[in-house]
């Protein structure tokens, strides 16, 4: 056990490695290099016009003009330290590099940070909403297989993974937000972590901004949107995982000692059926994060994803490589946290 | 003389060939059925469509701006005064192929990189294997935006072949080099969408490899090349379409969330994505305008999902879940 997980760990910090070089070399795919975006905007607005020192000065600032090995071993270890250059600590010691737009010289880990507390708010209520119901949809699906309400489910699961999340989102907006205030409903608030001002909800009455059930009310949407997707996968899972845990002998053992269907099932079978899906859970978390991109971007959700977003449309490449690095790194995380849960959970995977 | 029908009944009954045994099967399933129709139904939109409809996308309606629905104009006019019901037409030509042809792309490299590393194993197969680790180790969503971002603005180096220009200009009704950014969207597309079909048809392949008909064949001096494409592949078609299936509607699905969040296709070219991402700002004045896009998307993925389920049953009745 000990030697499998020093080999998956050493295993992942390799995969690490690799793709920060490849999330490195994506700063030089844009054309004409990655301040020309800069540079076409600085043209356009700065009070004199441009001349190459000025852009020979923003390529020596970002370290653009180096041989590209010593620029990536800057960035990435903080190694060599030049002369009449910024010192650099490098990826390894949590220096990602400065912000070039969003937030001009601040640390590109300090501004995705900083909303990293609203898009944990999203993403762990998806995670619960999404268990609780996907959980229990497949359980009931498995215990009455080939019911009327197990096809109604199956269909139900289908529009799920089929529906185009953005799609949804705009569509409650307009729905939930819009037609209902238009009629007169209790209705949700649009958008955004939190309101700025007061607003009157019919039976709910007034609603002050920012207090808790303002966040409450504005956390639904997002939360339903970003969860759909893998509410309908983690019912399908838990329902076939159940259905096979159903066929196993000690299932029968257990309901022929007597014991109620109740009871068989809940203690016996979930037990057993809830293993993969722990798995399968852990495997998926770093596309909740993904995946949150295009919910807080419907819904303007302050989070890392509407952040990535802006630094591409701003070309704030550094801010955009950070975000990259660090889904990766959930990733190889969450791979290994995986691996590890799965023989926690199964005695009967023994690995040699 | 009864003898003499029933052994005419015997003669007469039917040999039923391969593809009638699978149609039989993927008949019962009703909802594949029902998705086969609505595909059907929306690929004569997108291209029997435009050749009924006497508008054009492009055609800016003078005093016809922000238009509700009327005889004329379907779906009303957008904030340009063009035809939105025509938009909807060449937008889904757009949709429908690009994941037609991404598709076919991304399964041609899965099904060459799989079975070289599924069948000759030893450094071919660690280096693929470990180029699709790394390449699942980097979230999706995210990279493909950021590769977009960067190459979307225009100057990107590389371009696709003149004749797929020219090919897909001609299906899409704009000129070869309009094509580009699209063309390089699929691009992207498929450099970061063949791993997964790489790890399907190595398994296969894996396990193919050790049946008594590849060692047949091997011992009769058939060369690995021979093998791969004679038996190896065939013999692993099934789960490769089905995958290809499901793959349709994953692509559409994924051009559409780019081109949603403004980094997939561009203006003045429109797939059902871009219209969705267009609509943002007059939602609330035109809200059919967001509604149909995204049902168009929502059919067809789910259409493509359907089929893919039936087929799973239908092509191997083994492999369902």
């Amino acid at each position: 056990m000990t030697n499998f997980l020093i080999r998956r760990v050493l295993q992942g910090v390799l995969v690490l490695l690799v793709s920060s070089v490849l999330v490195f070399l994506l700063l030089y795919l844009a054309p004409g290099g990655p301040v020309s975006q800069i540079l076409v905007e600085k043209r356009q607005t700065a009070r004199y016009p441009i001349k190459q020192e000025d852009v020979d000065r923003l390529m020596k600032q970002y370290d653009l003009d180096l041989p590209l090995w010593q620029s990536y071993t800057r960035w990435a270890f903080g190694w060599p330290n030049l002369p009449d250059r910024a010192v650099r600590y490098g990826v390894i010691r949590g220096d990602f590099g400065t912000s070039w737009r969003i937030a001009p010289n601040e640390q590109t880990m300090k501004v995705i940070l900083r909303v990293l507390p609203n898009t944990l708010k999203l993403t762990i209520s998806s995670v619960i909403l999404s268990l609780l119901v996907g959980v229990s949809v497949g359980i009931y699906s498995a215990v009455h297989q080939y019911s009327k309400m197990d096809y109604t489910i199956t269909a139900a699961t289908f529009l799920g993974t089929a529906m185009p999340v953005f799609w949804l989102g705009t569509m409650m907006i307009l729905l939930f937000s819009f037609k209902f205030k238009e009629w007169g409903f209790p209705y949700l608030p649009p958008g955004s972590v939190s309101g700025a001002r007061d607003y009157i909800v019919p039976l709910l009455g007034t609603i002050q901004a920012n207090s808790p059930i303002d966040q409450v009310l504005r956390l639904v949407m997002p939360t339903i949107t970003l969860s759909l997707l893998f509410m309908a996968g983690w019912s399908r899972y838990t329902r076939s995982s159940m259905l096979e845990v159903l066929r196993q002998d000690y299932i029968r053992t257990a309901r022929a000692k007597g014991l109620s269907s109740r009871v068989v099932i809940s203690r016996h079978a979930l037990r057993n059926a809830l293993i993969p899906l722990v798995t399968i859970v852990t495997l998926q978390l770093p596309f909740i994060f993904g995946g949150a991109v295009i919910t807080e971007t419907i819904f303007n959700w302050h989070g890392m994803g509407l952040v990535f977003i802006n630094s591409l449309f701003q070309s704030d490449w550094p801010v955009a490589m950070t975000y990259i690095l660090i889904l990766s790194a959930l990733t190889v995380a969450s791979n290994l946290l995986a691996d590890v849960l799965y023989t926690l959970a199964d005695p009967r995977i023994r690995i040699s | 003389m009864a003898t003499a029908e029933l052994g005419a009944e015997i003669l007469l009954t039917q040999e039923t060939s391969q593809f009638q045994v699978i149609w039989g099967r993927f008949r019962k399933h009703r909802l594949a059925l029902i998705g086969l129709a609505v595909l059907t139904l929306l690929f004569l939109f997108s291209f029997v469509g435009p050749s009924l409809s006497h508008n054009n996308p492009e055609t800016q309606w003078v005093g016809e701006i922000y238009g509700s629905p009327t005889r004329a104009f379907p779906l009303g006019t957008d904030e340009l005064g063009r035809d939105v019901m025509t938009r909807m037409m060449w937008a889904g030509r757009i949709s429908l192929i690009l994941s037609i042809f991404v598709t076919v792309c991304t399964v041609m490299i899965g099904i060459i990189a799989g079975s070289i590393s599924g069948y000759f194993g030893g450094w071919p197969d660690t280096l693929i294997m470990r180029t699709v680790d790394v390449l699942l180790t980097l979230p999706t969503l995210p990279l493909l935006l950021i590769l977009s971002a960067m190459t979307l603005r225009g100057g990107f180096p590389l371009t696709s072949p003149d004749f797929l220009n020219r090919f897909f200009g001609w299906i899409w009704g704009m000129p070869p080099e309009a094509t580009g950014n699209i063309m390089i969207l699929a691009g992207i597309l498929i450099v970061f969408g063949w791993m997964g079909l790489a790890r399907l048809v190595r398994g296969q392949v894996l396990s193919l490899r050790s049946m008594e008909y590849a060692e047949a064949a091997r011992s009769m001096g058939a060369s690995s090349w021979h093998i791969i494409f004679r038996h190896m592949i065939p013999n692993s078609m099934a789960p490769i379409i089905v995958a290809a299936t499901f793959s349709f509607g994953e692509i559409i699905i994924l051009e559409a969330a780019l081109s949603f969040l403004g980094f997939g296709v561009q203006p003045p070219a429109a797939s059902w994505g871009s219209l969705l991402n267009n609509v943002r700002d007059y939602m609330l004045i035109q809200p059919w305008r967001a509604f149909v896009p995204g049902l168009a998307i929502f059919l067809a993925s789910i259409s493509y999902n359907f089929i893919g389920d039936a087929l799973r049953d239908a092509l191997d009745p083994r492999l369902k879940l």
